[in-house]
């Protein structure tokens, strides 16, 4: 019955694909429900995607496809119902318990009686290291986010574009394997959004890490990935994988070009459907 | 004038007004013959203070002390349950229950046994302090601590903070504000505590609350509204003391 076996085929091929690939995120076949019976909802179905090592993928999809809860589930801190997550081959528990994920959230989650340097240090204190055990100190990371001159500003102190470089530079404090964006920008106006997005690409080129971004807009997705798996809406199933024809390093000048611009309207087809 | 300057001297003048005209209003009813003779008129009280000023002064300072380690005391040790509370989330409720009883005891009632159990003196005055004020210490500290940002929370998963790490770098900087609102509000429960144990008889014959009720039983009216109004005025300035040292104190805290 060939009806009923290619589901289960399709599970052991991406399976196999997880086990293959040693580096990078493998994700196969990964499918969440919250809650119970009768009040249960289902949040993503049977979701397969792989990111190489230093590669960057971004999610994006209509609001509650479950974007988010994958992020979630790639940091270890929901457990999927159902499939199977690796990061450099091991569990994302395993990663998380060596602190080797990275994660900025929407809304930067700064600690707001903390200093810049203080937020940025909070990794080390939490991880009980000394700051010489890393490969860049906290100063080093001040200046690759370019917030020299505000390294003792509290987070109420600074633009909103300041506190989300404040936060990323505190998600790669302990240089983590992944870094994980859960729509940082989205709150930044354009300009501070552009810049900031370039920097990251910047900064991700010099560390090589690993990074997946959830992100609502098309642009940013086509700018900052190399590829971009689009979403359904809830539950979540992959519509699309995109991938990005332009070449790295990035400039906001590739945003003028027709591979840009064609590859922003496959994303919006994936989206939306072929609009009239 | 612009509507800004009249709206700011509305806010500082508008309470003193009211206050002023309440005062001069009890006055002219007084006057007026308007209350009865077991209320005394400002001006009374007024000449009562110049007259007793050191009798006064006498009995306020030991319900003074007994609140503030009253005070002291249930701080402490809301503190302390609370961060067991934070440690062990499952003793929430036995914790809840057990303070909601003791801050339920009548303490006019608890004052006679605890003079049987420990003695008149001042450790009477300054447990029934703690007990009027713990209540909302420990509730402040409690909710306080369990009022972390989700987001917060999470980063502290992902970089998988110890438990301990976690309450002190998170919990207890985010209790700051409303450990503050108890302890404010604990404030003027501490005076009253103490006086309600000085009027059952538990510090002996000193203290603002003995001085009240013997002014009261030897129908010393003006004496018995001068007490009243020094029991208001310690529960206020209690109030804007800790007020001040909570907004230093938190300063520090959340800087740290």
């Amino acid at each position: 019955m060939p009806e009923e076996a290619g589901p289960e085929v399709a599970a052991d091929r991406a399976e196999q694909a997880a086990a293959n690939t040693d580096d990078g995120i493998s994700v196969s076949e990964m499918s969440m429900t919250f809650g119970k019976e009768p009040t249960a909802v289902q949040a993503l179905d049977g979701v397969s995607f792989h990111v190489p090592k230093g590669g960057f993928t971004a999610l994006i999809g209509p609001s509650g496809c479950g974007k988010s809860t994958i992020l979630r589930l790639l940091a270890d801190l929901l457990q999927p119902t159902a499939g199977r997550v690796a990061i450099s081959g091991q569990a994302p528990s395993v990663l998380r318990k060596q602190r080797r994920i990275g994660f900025v959230f929407q809304e930067h989650a700064l600690l707001p009686w903390r200093s810049v340097v203080d937020n940025i240090r909070l990794p080390l204190q939490l991880s009980g290291r000394a700051e010489r055990d890393l490969a860049s100190t906290v100063g080093d990371l001040i200046a690759l986010v370019g917030l020299e001159g505000f390294e003792h500003s509290r987070p109420g102190e600074l633009s909103g574009g300041m506190r989300q470089r404040v936060s990323i530079a505190r998600a790669i404090t302990l240089s983590p394997e992944v870094l994980l964006l859960d729509e940082p920008f989205g709150a930044l106006d354009e300009i501070t959004r552009q810049t900031l997005n370039i920097e990251l690409l910047r900064i991700l080129s010099e560390t090589g890490t690993t990074a997946v971004l959830v992100t609502h807009s098309l642009n940013e997705a086509t700018l900052l990935a190399d590829e971009v798996i689009v979403l359904s809406p809830r539950p979540g199933r992959v519509e699309a994988r995109i991938t990005v024809p332009l070449e790295r390093p990035r400039t906001l000048a590739m945003m003028k070009s027709p591979e840009f611009f064609h590859t922003e309207n496959l994303i919006r087809e994936a989206l939306f459907g072929r609009s009239p | 004038m612009t509507a800004g300057t009249l709206r700011r001297v509305g806010e500082i003048g508008a309470p003193r007004l009211v206050m002023a005209a309440l005062v001069a209003g009890w006055e002219a009813a007084h006057r007026a013959g308007l209350l009865p003779n077991s209320v005394a008129s400002p001006a009374q009280i007024w000449t009562e203070l110049t007259e007793s000023y050191d009798l006064l002064w006498r009995h306020a300072r030991p319900t003074l002390s007994s609140a503030v380690w009253g005070f002291a005391a249930a701080a402490l040790i809301a503190f302390a349950l609370a961060l067991v509370v934070a440690f062990v989330p499952e003793l929430n409720r036995t914790v809840y229950t057990s303070a909601v009883l003791v801050a339920s005891v009548p303490l006019i009632a608890l004052t006679p046994i605890l003079v049987l159990w420990l003695e008149r003196g001042p450790q009477v005055r300054i447990t029934i302090a703690a007990i009027a004020s713990f209540f909302p210490i420990l509730i402040g500290c409690i909710e306080g601590l369990r009022q972390v940002r989700h987001d917060q929370a999470e980063l502290f998963e992902v970089l998988s903070a110890p438990r301990w790490q976690r309450i002190l770098r998170l919990q207890i900087p985010s209790a700051v504000p409303l450990t503050v609102a108890g302890l404010r509000a604990a404030a003027a429960g501490a005076v009253l505590g103490a006086i309600i144990a000085e009027w059952s008889g538990g510090g002996g014959a000193l203290g603002l609350g003995a001085l009240m009720s013997s002014a009261l039983f030897s129908f010393n009216v003006p004496l018995t509204w001068l007490t009243i109004t020094a029991a208001v005025v310690l529960s206020v300035g209690a109030y804007f003391v800790v007020m001040a040292l909570t907004a230093l104190a938190s300063r520090r805290v959340r800087s740290g």
